[in-house]
This record gives structure tokens, C-alpha cells and sequence, in this order.
């Protein structure tokens, strides 16, 4: 009979529950927002990372793990020596760098990859084509550059200061237009074949900015790294789940954000049901003292309420869902216009956990909305009430 | 021989009151048998309504004891008297009390669904309870779409729905004009008939003239 009610007294006065209903959605559609926002930024690092095929970043002792300008020697060598380590698959020499570009519309800068062949995944080809040897370039400089699929670029280091066009320029046709997952936004950048682009700088076959490295299926990135820091003092090996890590403690402030607005939000909803159970239950006295003269025990009574705070939290936690995802829209666009955010991130990750744990708490909070309601029912004298009723 | 199924020994109730202690009930003894109807009159505040509260176990003796059904009940759990409540005792009201958002077969079947009737069995339940008190047209109606006779009906055929021995009524045609007043009398004497035991707390003397007994009430006290 309890869930029969507790159902039942939606209907009880629409335009009121439908209200409730309105403002536990709107806390609802917060919570999940915070939820998203809480762990979104990692997850979203954690997927772009993942997307580029390999799990260690091998770079310069005591230099930034996603910096580029200072070389490694010998790092070919390396790569070769990190490869006979029985979990690696793959070790690979990346060089990036600067450059000048002039097309057709004139001159650009632009960031450059010197990559092998085998990782070129880190670039996503969207026209023309991936060759060995060729020249992949993004839409942006594509764009800046005035040129497309077939054209040719002249490519320099620096800036002659006395015709102030580029020195020492060599052609390079472009073979692809393609997406890098590190661009940010309105960024520039091509992709030359590693050995072109040391060719370029006038720098050996042995020098390149960092290694990436794929381990192989089953064996653990974080115990490569260890190995690979042990063998070679003098460089630094971050797995994915370091600068996971790194980025977690970076990222603190954003989860204590979440963390507030997710207790302001659970808070309103927690009042709203509360302070309209609390009315609904003054209002009911007479009703509530006629279930228990039928025969409903102070017990059931006490679940009554309870229940009729987690129908309108379960009625509302669809709709939050759907507000929540709705929201995050803009909210992400918002945040990710902030200057130095890579394309592919994202603060607001939908997750399925991040569903689950809004529904979770928003069951909770009704509930336990419904907790004074629930404790005022079960105290109702019922004599004395049905006594006052007919007065 | 009749079988006692309420038992009031010596039954007091008192409240405090702004720091007075008031007596609704002063030493009250009397018991209803299986079958009967009986029939409580007295003026406002004699404590008519507070021994039926007591009989019908949704209130307690300061002193004494009621016995329902051979158990006391201020021995008894919250939750074992209202189990006793539910399955077999039923009770009407003078403001019907039937739940607003509830058609009449709904709130009909309020009862048993507490009790645990399976669904076959209350449908069935349902329809006969609702032809029998003259409903069977009206089942899906509102409370706030019938008139207040209908009201009474719908709360007696709430009241008898788990089948009980035992049919309490509080100023049952209190709301009621004088014809629809009669009618609900005479389905009450009706119920009766059928094997029910039933109390009627009333003012009306030609509701209490149906009654096979009349005890009247006076300052807590019955004369």
C-alpha cells in the first residue's frame, strides 16, 4: 500500500509536485553537471593520451613532460635499447620544434612534428593522404598558409632579417590536411618525416625532443617507466598514469569547485522536498491519522513519507539527466575557450558513473529530505487528530 | 452463547490540559459480543468518541483495560494492533476521510493491499463491495465527484474490504441530511444482519433506535 501511495500522491496537487519536480531537476541537472565536471577534465586528459597509441613519454631529465625544446642526444639509441626491454613494443624518437611557413597567402608559424612513420596515429588524416615522407599540415595553417592538398609550402627555421622572408627555406609539398590531438585551439601545425625536420634544423639523426614508447599487451607502462629511469640517469619516463596523476593534483581546484557546487546543489534539493513534504504532511493529518485507524503501523507510515521522498527525487532524476547534459554543452564550450586547452578536451565528460552517482545521491537526498516529514507522520496522536479533524 | 469480541474493564483516559489533568473516560466497563449492534449516544463531550477511540485500539487507557479480541491493548506493539486494526476491525467517520486522489476503487482497496490480498481477489472483493453499498456505477469517480452520501458509502465499503468482525462508526450521518442519513442506517443494519458487530457513536436517535442496544454517555461515564 505504501508504494501504491507514495505514487499516488504525485497526482495529489499537480501544479505543486510539478514545481518540486521543476527545482529538484534544476539541483539535480547541477549535480550532475559537478559530477561530470568532478572527474571530466582527467578522464578527457586520460582519453586523448590513450588515443595516441602509447603509454610512456621518455623526455630530458628535470624537463617538462609535454615540452620540446630541449634535445636529447642519442636519443635514436635510446629508443633502440628501450625496444629490447621485453614489455615494449615500440620506442619511438619524436622532434618538435618552430618553423616558418609561407604559402600562397603569405607567412605563418607553425608548430612542427619530426615523426616516424609508425606513430604517425598521433595525427588524424581528414584530406589527401599519410605517405612516409610526406607533409601533413592542420586545417588552421592549411587556412593561414593558403594552401591545400597538392601545394607546396617553403619551410625555414628563422626569419632573414634582411629580406625578412624565411632563410634557408626548403619546399615541402603537402600530402594530407589532418587533426593533431595535442592542437590547441586555432593553433598551427604540420608534420614532417623525422628525418626531414633534423635535416631542417641541422641537427643529427640522434637528436630529438622526446621518445614515446607502447608497451606491449600485459605488461605494466609503470614498471617500463621505472626500468627505463633506472637504465638511463639521465632522462625521465612518464606512463600515462603518472601524468594522470600529475594532472589529479593539478586539478584539485576543479574538483573542490565540483565538490561545493555538488553540496549547494544536494542541499536545495534536500530543503525543496523537505520544506513541501513538511507541508504536505501538515495538511494530510487528518489523513494520515485515518490510514492508521485502517490499520497502517506507525512503522509504514514512517516508510510512507520516506518513499514519497524518493518518488519525486527518482521522478526528477531523468529530467536532470537531461538538463545536466544540456547544460554541460555550453558550460564546456565556456571553459575550453580558455586560452592553452588542447581541442580534445573536455571539462564536462558524460560518464556512466557520473549518471549513476547523480541518481544515487538524488535517490539519497529525497529521502532523507523526507526524513523530518517522515518522523512528524509517525508521531501523529491518532485519536486526538481525528478527534480535531471533525471540530 | 455469544463470544465477548471487546472487552472494557474499568477503562479511564485522561489528558492533560494546560497543566489540568482532564478525564474523558471515568471507569468505563462494558463489552460488545459477536453480532451485535450497539449504539453510544450522549451530549458533546461525554467521551463517546474517546471510548470508541479505545475500542478501536487507536488510543490507550490511562487505566484499565480493553481487551480486543482476547489481547489487551496496551500490552500489544504499535504494529500488532494495527494488524489487528487492519484485518479485523473496520472504521467509519464522520468526514468519510476517503484519500482525494483516489477514485472510490482505490481507496476501497487501500486496505487490502496492506493486508496482502492477492490482486485476483481484491478486484473480485472490490466489485461485490461496491455493489453492495450501491457504488458499482461510480467506481472510478473522485471522492470530490459524489455527494456526501456516496462518501459514506465508499468509506463503508472501505471499512468492510478485509472482511472485519467488527464495524466501528463515529457520527456516521453527522455530515449526512436526514434521508441519506436513514439510508446509511439501514445499510448499517444491513451489515449488521449479515454477522457483523457493530458500534455507532452517534446523535442521531433514529440511527441509535436501529441499534439492538443503546448506551448513553455522561461526563466520561456510561448511565
Amino acid at each position: 500500500m505504501v508504494w501504491f501511495l507514495a505514487r499516488r500522491n504525485l497526482r495529489r496537487s499537480v501544479s505543486r509536485t510539478a514545481l518540486l519536480i521543476a527545482g529538484v531537476t534544476v539541483a539535480g541537472g547541477l549535480l550532475f553537471d559537478m559530477s561530470m565536471l568532478g572527474g571530466g577534465l582527467e578522464q578527457s586528459f586520460g582519453a586523448v593520451l590513450g588515443r595516441l597509441g602509447y603509454e610512456i613519454r621518455v623526455v630530458l631529465r628535470g624537463t617538462l613532460p609535454l615540452a620540446t625544446e630541449a634535445l636529447m642526444a642519442g636519443a635514436r639509441q635510446a629508443a633502440r635499447e628501450i625496444e629490447r626491454h621485453p614489455g615494449v613494443a615500440l620506442a619511438s624518437p619524436v622532434l618538435g620544434t618552430n618553423l616558418y611557413v609561407e604559402g600562397a597567402r603569405g607567412q605563418a608559424t607553425a608548430f612542427a612534428y619530426g615523426l616516424e612513420p609508425e606513430i604517425r596515429r598521433v595525427v588524424k588524416v581528414i584530406a589527401g593522404q599519410a605517405t612516409a615522407g610526406g607533409m601533413i599540415i592542420n586545417p588552421e595553417l592549411g587556412s593561414r598558409a593558403g594552401v591545400g592538398v597538392g601545394e607546396t609550402v617553403r619551410l625555414s627555421t628563422r626569419i632573414d632579417p634582411l629580406t625578412g622572408g624565411p632563410a634557408n627555406a626548403q619546399q615541402a609539398r603537402v600530402e594530407g590536411i589532418g587533426e593533431f590531438v595535442f592542437d590547441l585551439k586555432a593553433q598551427r601545425t604540420l608534420a614532417l618525416p623525422l628525418d626531414r625536420l633534423q635535416a631542417l634544423l641541422g641537427i643529427t639523426s640522434e637528436h630529438a625532443s622526446f621518445l614515446v614508447v607502447k608497451v606491449r599487451p600485459g605488461a605494466d607502462s609503470e614498471d617500463v617507466a621505472r626500468w627505463i629511469e633506472n637504465t638511463f640517469p639521465d632522462l625521465d619516463a612518464f606512463s600515462i598514469e603518472s601524468l594522470l596523476r600529475q594532472a589529479r593534483e593539478q586539478l584539485t581546484y576543479f574538483n573542490h569547485f565540483a565538490a561545493i557546487l555538488t553540496g549547494v546543489s544536494l542541499l536545495v534539493a534536500l530543503l525543496l522536498i523537505g520544506a513541501v513534504l513538511t507541508l504536505a504532511v501538515g495538511e494530510r493529518l487528518g489523513e494520515l491519522a485515518t490510514l492508521r485507524a485502517l490499520g497502517l503501523s506507525r512503522g509504514r507510515m514512517i516508510l510512507l513519507i520516506l518513499l514519497e521522498g524518493a518518488v519525486l527525487a527518482a521522478v526528477s532524476a531523468p529530467l536532470a539527466l537531461l538538463l545536466g547534459a544540456a547544460a554541460s554543452r555550453p558550460l564546456d564550450e565556456i571553459l575550453r575557450a580558455t586560452p592553452g586547452i588542447p581541442q580534445d578536451l573536455h571539462f564536462f565528460v558524460f560518464t556512466p558513473g557520473a549518471a549513476l552517482r547523480t541518481v544515487g545521491l538524488l535517490l539519497a537526498t529525497g529521502t532523507l529530505g523526507a526524513v523530518y516529514p517522515a518522523w512528524v507522520a509517525g508521531r501523529v496522536n491518532v485519536a486526538a487528530t481525528l478527534h480535531r479533524e471533525v471540530q | 452463547m455469544s463470544v465477548a469480541i471487546l472487552d472494557v474493564r474499568g477503562a479511564t483516559r485522561d489528558y492533560a490540559l494546560d497543566g489540568t489533568v482532564v478525564s474523558a473516560l471515568r471507569g468505563v466497563t462494558l463489552q460488545i459480543t459477536e453480532g451485535e449492534f450497539v449504539a453510544i449516544m450522549g451530549p458533546s463531550g461525554s467521551g463517546k468518541s474517546t471510548l470508541l477511540h479505545l475500542m478501536g485500539g487507536v488510543d490507550l487507557p490511562t487505566a484499565g483495560e480493553v481487551m480486543l479480541f482476547g489481547q489487551p491493548t496496551r500490552a500489544m506493539t504499535d504494529a500488532a494492533l494495527s494488524a489487528l486494526r487492519l484485518r479485523r476491525i473496520g472504521f467509519i467517520f464522520q468526514r468519510f476521510f476517503l484519500l482525494p486522489m483516489l477514485d472510490v476503487e482505490e481507496n476501497v482497496i487501500l486496505p487490502m493491499l496492506e493486508s496482502g490480498v492477492a490482486r485476483g481477489e481484491r478486484a473480485a472483493r472490490v466489485g461485490d463491495l461496491l455493489t453492495y453499498v450501491g457504488l458499482g456505477a461510480r467506481r472510478r469517480h473522485l471522492p470530490g465527484q459524489l455527494s456526501g452520501g456516496e462518501l459514506q458509502r465508499a468509506a463503508i465499503a472501505r471499512a468492510l474490504a478485509n472482511r472485519p468482525a467488527l464495524l466501528l462508526a463515529d457520527e456516521p450521518t453527522g455530515e449526512l441530511d436526514q434521508e441519506t442519513g436513514r439510508e446509511i442506517g439501514r445499510l448499517l443494519q444491513r451489515i449488521n444482519e449479515e454477522g457483523m458487530a457493530v458500534v455507532v457513536v452517534t446523535h442521531n436517535p433514529e440511527l441509535a433506535a436501529l441499534a439492538r442496544r443503546v448506551l448513553t454517555m455522561r461526563d466520561g461515564r456510561l448511565q
